[in-house]
């Protein structure tokens, strides 16, 4: 499904101040395959998440998403590899405040060439599957920090991606609020959904079936 | 003298300003159309599709710029009229040297390359793998090339433009002075009218039923045709005037700066329609797109050229 082959980032590239992220990642993620990218700050994990999700492009090295060459897309064809392959939760939700739940589900759907209709099933769906349903109709403002995240991954279910990007979702939750967000991983999981998870949560190790990469100054520590 | 004229000195140094910034593209187009290779995965590779892309933002902005320049330039000899001795429009002023009808063929077709470049840069950045980047940006050399030449002429045209000297001015230029029928092919006026508006329809069937080659002969004959046509025929009805065939003073205020319209619209009616027929092997909603942008800027053109005669048979129960 992912595949990244010598994947090196280097910023201000060519200054005094070059600074390289990533250094010689290969990583293979198989389709439905839940895998944790575990490091400290600055170790690089939310840099390779961001090339994953063509959000940055390598310096060296190729980033293959299903069949495309992510790495190498334009910034028109990035943006429809976004809408239509992946889903993004956020630590700090991203979620606009003065909007209802159901609004912000929609979001990603504006421009996808789907009708009305498809849509708004879409959207049910999302909700249902992030357990938020009944709160579609409240503002995101007024929801408990769980209740964002499960809004987020709604959100990010919306246009039925196949892969799951988290930066850090868990950081702004309690221990039971990560607990039932990892259970609704696992759900999506089951639902054939292949998830990346860039994280320093310990949470994460103990779920079954994941595979934790650790990453260490912008290495892969084998 | 003619540099104390504001608009010359604007123009200058916007002219000045865009070949900097060319000079800059080239700077970094020249190392892409070496080692440029999109499979290539090495860093070499990822910097040149980064400066690729500083250069592309460049040169799409600096040459839409020169597309605005155009009718500023004609605008401005337009105003140089005034300092000329002899010239009451832009075509005195141009042939106040040999470098003036020169210099606007020359803008004319750079104008075209420019929008081929245009053209093949957005056909290069919606594609997943950048097909096109290598030849435009040996397009952009041809173009660089060209404007530098123009850039270069402009300076020796408008610095040899004499201000104490009297110049001959349309009426001599285009006027019964003219030694034998100013219109090729020894046409008459009643023929070069029906091959207009043949061509015309020739333009419109071809972008009808996407016909690149007869868009391509049809379009650049229309150019060709239409110019005499406006000049000879259509002109005398926008003056209001017989004896009065220029195809300047119609950029001026008091024919409400028809001119700009009457050109622009034939020389794009044109472009789409020549470029039309070079990206049709592409087959894409670009060409398509090109071909309706054609027959709307030709059936523009035909209109607004119509229109004056129409008004003037309907007002008067004449025809000139």
């Amino acid at each position: 499904m992912i595949r990244l082959e010598h994947v090196c980032k280097t910023f201000h590239e060519g200054t005094p101040e070059a600074f390289e992220a990533l250094r010689d990642i290969s990583l293979h993620v198989a389709a439905s395959e839940m895998v944790i990218l575990k490091g400290i700050s600055g170790s690089g994990k939310s840099t390779l998440l961001s090339i994953i999700g063509a959000l940055s492009k390598p310096s060296s090295g190729s980033v293959i998403v299903g069949n495309q060459s992510v790495a190498k897309l334009s910034d028109l064809h990035a943006s429809h590899y976004r809408r239509d392959t992946l889903g993004f939760i956020f630590q700090s939700f991203n979620l606009f405040e003065e909007l209802s739940v159901e609004d912000n589900v929609a979001l990603p759907l504006i421009h996808a060439p789907i009708t009305h209709d498809e849509a708004a099933t879409r959207i049910n769906a999302a909700l249902e599957r992030a357990h938020i349903a009944h709160k579609r109709k409240v503002r995101a403002a007024l929801l408990s920090g769980g209740e964002k995240q499960r809004c987020a991954i709604a959100r990010a279910l919306a246009s039925d991606p196949k892969v799951l990007l988290c930066d850090e979702p868990t950081a702004n939750l309690d221990s039971q609020n990560a607990r039932a967000f990892c259970d609704n991983l696992l759900e999506l999981r089951a639902l054939g959904k292949t998830i990346i998870v860039a994280t320093h949560d310990p949470i994460f190790e103990t779920l079954e079936g994941v595979r934790v990469v650790p990453i260490v100054s912008g290495r892969i520590d084998s | 003298m003619i540099f104390l004229s504001n608009a010359v000195i604007v123009f200058l140094l916007v002219e000045a300003l865009l070949l900097s910034l060319l000079l800059l593209a080239l700077y970094h187009v020249i190392p892409i159309i070496r080692h440029w290779d999109f499979a290539d995965t090495s860093p070499r590779q990822y910097a040149l599709e980064k400066r690729s892309y500083l250069a592309q933002l460049i040169i799409f902005f600096t040459l839409a710029f020169k597309i605005a320049l155009l009718p500023y330039f004609a605008y401005m000899i337009d105003g140089l009229s005034l300092m000329v001795p002899g010239a009451m429009c832009a075509a005195g002023v141009l042939g106040a040297n040999d470098y003036g009808a020169f210099l606007l063929g020359l803008k004319v077709a750079i104008l075209f390359g420019v929008g081929l470049w245009i053209i093949l840069n957005r056909r290069d950045l919606q594609a997943s793998d950048y097909p096109y980047t290598r030849l435009k940006y040996l397009l952009f050399l041809a173009l660089f090339a060209l404007i530098a030449f123009e850039s270069a002429l402009d300076w020796l045209y408008l610095s040899s433009i004499a201000t104490t000297t009297p110049v001959s001015c349309c009426s001599s230029i285009y006027g019964a002075s003219t030694l034998g029928s100013p219109i090729p092919f020894g046409l008459s006026k009643e023929e070069l009218l029906i091959l207009f508006y043949l061509l015309y329809a020739l333009c419109l069937v071809a972008a009808l039923y996407s016909i690149g080659w007869i868009s391509l002969f049809a379009n650049a004959a229309l150019i060709y045709i239409g110019y005499y046509a406006v000049v000879y025929f259509f002109g005398l009805y926008i003056y209001e005037l017989p004896t009065h065939q220029c195809p300047f003073c119609m950029l001026q205020r008091e024919y409400g700066y028809v001119g700009y319209a009457i050109w622009g619209t034939l020389l794009l009616g044109g472009f789409f329609g020549i470029a039309s027929a070079l990206f049709a092997p592409l087959h894409g909603s670009t060409t398509r797109a090109l071909y309706r942008l054609s027959a709307l800027c030709n059936t523009l053109f035909v209109l607004i050229c119509s229109t004056y005669v129409l008004r003037y048979y309907f007002l008067n129960g004449v025809w000139l």
